[in-house]
Parts: structure tokens; C-alpha cells; sequence
């Protein structure tokens, strides 16, 4: 899938914000992207930047197929379904993963087990594609690939808090059924700024990832979405050798 | 009241339930807008949906009335939480013709802590109220307290939200 050049869409509602955006040309509060696959646009990725408290929230809508659903979109592009890949490029180093111990940027948003204060699986996917083991803590239903998903719109959403500022790097993924990954699809860098409570610096990123923001960060997650029937199957499989070896060990 | 997806997310026990409105990328200004009042709903809907529209139609009433054999629930719109925010009914008290509700929650993003990926979400709590209320004129109250944990973690500096409506019961 190819990455192309998006299109910058600006909101312009006050002199200080014209004066904002005079003084950091690059950047927006709201941003489209077209998301295009082997010259054809599949889809277009818009993302905005709320109000004081409300975070950033967007998505990624398919204009292929008739009527138009990510299905579509995702088998234009012979890959099955999508998902978001996010990391935290800089923060003040006080999140804590799930064992309580205190992170480094960069790293991946959630990382594996999710942090102290909320669950996450163990794919390096934004949204949650496993459901949480029974009795796991601090669940937010609302953080599933399913909840955010619809015929034709994968949303993307966030509200960061922190005393300090966080800054984050998000593409759009396109992932096999087993939830790995096949391909890296547009991007955008954003940060979300404690002293206004709001998400600033909003603005189109179109390369891959890097190394360090991709390959040496994802160690420590599952690379699939566990199936119950590769479970089943590698069970008769060992199985069937065994009763194999015996009846052939039998026969004098 | 945004029409809410419907949500199998709920905290149960015995004597109240809390469901969460979910921030809707569709329409990201409907969480915030969602009025924090408190209803009295008879059989009240168990799904989200069903209760916002519930919801809905009692804050249009101008006079809610509800006959004296009706299974009546107090449901109270809380304030926008994060996603690790929890809600307890600390009490449901009744005095005489007055019924009072005791909701502490938390803020998580008032206890410095670091959380790059949350979202937003309005707890909705819903209260039984005993059967065999007599004909006559009701009030019901609603104080939402934040905590720093729950349940017995110190006030945070937030002021209380208070939310006040009335009801009649007839023959």
C-alpha cells in the first residue's frame, strides 16, 4: 500500500489561532489523509483536535465498495483488516506499565498487558483485538477494535493525561486476520500538551516507521492473535504422531 | 441525549448499577453535552440505548408522574470520567417524602498520573427505589463526590455536582 502526499485541512475559528498556525506552519487541527493503494484512493484517514479536555478523535473511512465498508477497503488492498499503531515518542516518564514499572520513550501505546491503571492484550495495537482474561482489573470495554469499528469507519480516539507533555507518532496499520501486521498506511504526529489540556502540533507523518519506532519496541508483544482452532489442531496433530509411532513400533 | 451504543459494560450489586456512555467519535461533542440531571424512570431499560431515550423523555416531561404501583428507579448522569474512573452509590437514603443519592467517584487525572492512551465516558447509575410509595408529592437529590480512590480515599478538591427533580405519585 502506498502512502501519499494528504491533504491538510485547517480550522480556522479565531485570530489566536490564525496567529498559532502563522507561527507553526506545519501543524493543524484538523488533518485528512488520503489513503490510497496501488494509485487508488481506498479511504480517506481525518483526525481533529478537540477542545480544552476532550483530546483528539478522528478515524479512517473507506470510500471503496458501494456502499462503501473497510471490508471493501481492505480487500482492495488484499489485506484483511485495520487498526492503529501508536507510540509515545516523549513523555515525563512517569507512565507505568502493567507490572508497575515506569517507562522510557520511546514505547509503544499500550504496551503489552497495558499500564498500571488500565488493561491492554498483548498485540502492539492501539485497539484491543483479544478479549482480557477473566478477573483482569482496570478493563475499559471502550479501548476494543469492535467498539470502534463500523461498516465503513475505523475511529480513532484519545484523551492522554499527564502532568507533563506527551508527544505521539500514529499510523494506520492494515493487519492479517491474525492480527498481524501486513503494512504500515499513513500517519500523523500529534502532542498532547498539559499546561492547555489540549492536543496541539497535529500534522501529517507519511513515512514508515523506523527501526526504533517499530522493530526494537515491540519485543516484548505477541505477534498474533492467539486461535483456539491452531490450539486444537496442534493438540491432535502431537496426538496422531504418537498413536503413529506406537502402531508402527507394534506391528512385529 | 446521544443515542449511546448499547454497552454490556455495567458494575451490578444489589442495589444499584452504573453503565458508561461512551465517548462517540461520531459525534464528539454529544458526551459533553449530555445533561447531568437526575430522573425517575419506571421500569427502567437495562441497555444504554433504551435508558438514554428514557432519559430523554423524562427531561422533556414537565411533570413526572407514576402511578403508585409503578417499579420506579432514581438514574442519575454523572460527570465525564477517564477510562480507569470508577463510581460507587456510597448511600441511598429516604426521609420522609425525600429520597437522597451519595455517589463517590474518582479522578484519576487529578492524581498526577501518566495515561498516553484513555477515553472519555459518563457514568449513568441507576437506583431502585423501594415499592409501596404513598399518593403525594416527592424530591429526589443526587451528590456526585470526588474521591481519591474508593472506597474511603480522601475528597479531591472538586466541587460536588448536585442534581434535584421532583415526582408525583397518583392512584
Amino acid at each position: 500500500m502506498s502512502r501519499k502526499t494528504g491533504i491538510f485541512g485547517l480550522c480556522l475559528a479565531a485570530p489566536v489561532a490564525i496567529a498559532m498556525l502563522v507561527a507553526s506552519a506545519t501543524y493543524a487541527w484538523a488533518l485528512t489523509i488520503d489513503v490510497t493503494c496501488g494509485g487508488e484512493t481506498v479511504g480517506t484517514v481525518t483526525v481533529n483536535a478537540l477542545g480544552a479536555g476532550k483530546g483528539i478523535s478522528g478515524g479512517f473511512t473507506s470510500t471503496t465498495g458501494d456502499p462503501p465498508t473497510l471490508a471493501a477497503a481492505a480487500a482492495a488492498c488484499d489485506e484483511t483488516q485495520f487498526n492503529w499503531y501508536q507510540i509515545v515518542t516523549s513523555d515525563n516518564g512517569k507512565a507505568k506499565n502493567a507490572a508497575g514499572m515506569f517507562l522510557t520513550a520511546p514505547y509503544v501505546d499500550p504496551p503489552p498487558g497495558g499500564y498500571s491503571d488500565q488493561w491492554a492484550d498483548n498485540l502492539p495495537w492501539y485497539y484491543d483485538m483479544t478479549n482480557p482474561p477473566e478477573g483482569a482489573m482496570n478493563v475499559d470495554p471502550d479501548l476494543s477494535l469492535s467498539a470502534n469499528t463500523t461498516a465503513d469507519t475505523l475511529s480513532f480516539s484519545d484523551n492522554p493525561m499527564s502532568s507533563g507533555n506527551i508527544t505521539f507518532t500514529t499510523w494506520l496499520v492494515s493487519l492479517n486476520a491474525n492480527g498481524s501486521l501486513q503494512s504500515f498506511d499513513v500517519g500523523f504526529t500529534w502532542q498532547y500538551n498539559t499546561g492547555t489540556n489540549t492536543v496541539t502540533m497535529l500534522s501529517e507523518y507519511l513515512e514508515g516507521p523506523t527501526d526504533g519506532q517499530y522493530q526494537d519496541l515491540i519485543g516484548g508483544f505477541a505477534s498474533t492473535v492467539p486461535e483456539p482452532a491452531t490450539w486444537v489442531l496442534m493438540i491432535f496433530g502431537f496426538a496422531g504422531m504418537f498413536v503413529l509411532r506406537r502402531g508402527v513400533g507394534g506391528i512385529a | 441525549m446521544d443515542p449511546a451504543r448499547p454497552s454490556g459494560a455495567t458494575q451490578d450489586n444489589e442495589t444499584f448499577t452504573v453503565l458508561r456512555l461512551p465517548f462517540s467519535a461520531s459525534r464528539p461533542n454529544a458526551l459533553w453535552e449530555t445533561p447531568e440531571v437526575v430522573r425517575i424512570i419506571a421500569n427502567a431499560p437495562t441497555t444504554l440505548e433504551a435508558l438514554s431515550a428514557a432519559l430523554t423523555a423524562a427531561s422533556a416531561e414537565s411533570a413526572a408522574q407514576f402511578h403508585e404501583t409503578a417499579a420506579l428507579s432514581a438514574v442519575s448522569v454523572g460527570p465525564v470520567l477517564d477510562s480507569p474512573d470508577k463510581v460507587r452509590l456510597r448511600d441511598f437514603a429516604r426521609s420522609d417524602r425525600r429520597f437522597d443519592l451519595r455517589i463517590d467517584y474518582t479522578r484519576i487525572r487529578m492524581m498526577d498520573v501518566t495515561l498516553p492512551r484513555s477515553l472519555p465516558w459518563r457514568p449513568i447509575l441507576v437506583a431502585p427505589i423501594p415499592a409501596g410509595l404513598t399518593p403525594g408529592r416527592y424530591e429526589v437529590g443526587a451528590v456526585w463526590r470526588a474521591l481519591s480512590a474508593i472506597p474511603d480515599g480522601p475528597p479531591l478538591p472538586v466541587a460536588d455536582l448536585r442534581e434535584a427533580a421532583h415526582f408525583e405519585i397518583v392512584s
